[in-house]
């Protein structure tokens, strides 16, 4: 593929996700699927990081190194934030 | 010879985008982001009916608009470095400019975003999620400002016929790193539930 056509692909594609990740996070959502929604949501954007990180910021061709580290960096992320999340959800009214 | 072969992406050698000062610029950054993620939703986690009441004063459109402002500025930040490689002096100042414009909107609606919200009464002195609010989206606001100078300075880079490619994808590296912090503040403010 062109790069250009390329490129334009990946923009397309992380729009797809941010109006798909939108829609799971407006709220309407009812209280028992509430938290895989959102983990869902946390999935979603790490995954557009990382589209960034290899498509925009060219790291797919970067030396290894640099690229498993930021590659690292969004799987720790993900992982963290998803733990840190679910935490909570034995907070939430009505979980007792 | 060498521009038209990179600009196909026919790179016989595994090739780093800009000054490697910028990479190590742009690790610490994320290691100081990746902190303050974790104890937003550390601090979250701890009280979430408070964070979920204070969420839902925010307006979505806001954060949904200033996501497809920054993928959009960073693609065509993209697609400019892809157009300098290429030697098409006029393509890639005009693309820096639209991805400038797309940094101005961002602003924009920061600024009406966050008047509206101090106009209803909403401070970074109400609560914890608004001390949070204020806090992130002000810093990142930082970086948008601070990008969008590199960005005015790329366009004066890129129209010269023969423009420094090395510094243009610096610029374009620190651009996108301004785009995907936002890319994860947008759902852990905006989005998570």
């Amino acid at each position: 593929m062109h790069p250009a056509l390329r490129l334009t692909a990946i923009w397309l594609l992380l729009v797809l996700a941010t109006l798909l990740s939108w829609q799971l996070g407006d709220g309407t959502a009812p209280d028992t699927q509430r938290g895989a929604a959102s983990v869902a949501i946390l999935v979603i954007a790490l995954l557009k990081a990382r589209f960034v990180f290899l498509e925009f910021m060219e790291l797919r061709g970067a030396p290894l190194p640099l690229r498993a580290a930021f590659e690292a960096w969004a799987a720790l992320i993900c992982t963290a934030l998803i733990a840190l999340y679910w935490s909570g959800l034995a907070h939430y009214p009505g979980s007792g | 010879m060498a521009v038209a072969d990179t600009a196909r992406g026919a790179r016989p050698l595994r090739h780093l985008p800009g000054e490697p000062g910028v990479w190590v610029f742009i690790a610490g950054d994320l290691v100081v982001f990746a902190l303050l993620f974790a104890v937003f939703v550390h601090d979250r986690a701890q009280d979430p009916q408070l964070f979920l009441r204070s969420q839902g004063t925010l307006n979505q459109g806001y954060g949904l608009i200033n996501t497809l402002l920054m993928l959009s500025s960073s693609w065509l930040v993209a697609l400019a470095v892809l157009a300098a490689r290429a030697g098409r002096p006029t393509a890639a100042p005009r693309l820096l400019a639209l991805a400038l414009l797309c940094g101005v909107g961002f602003v924009a609606a920061k600024a009406f975003e966050w008047s509206e919200k101090i106009g209803a009464g909403f401070t970074i002195a109400s609560n914890d999620f608004f001390m949070y609010y204020y806090l992130l989206t002000g810093i990142h606001l930082l970086h948008v400002l601070i990008g969008m100078g590199v960005l005015a300075f790329l366009w004066h880079i890129a129209r010269n016929p023969k423009p420094a490619i090395t510094t243009l994808e610096s610029g374009a590296s620190f651009w996108h790193l301004v785009d995907l912090l936002w890319i994860v503040l947008f759902p852990l403010l905006y989005l998570i539930h």
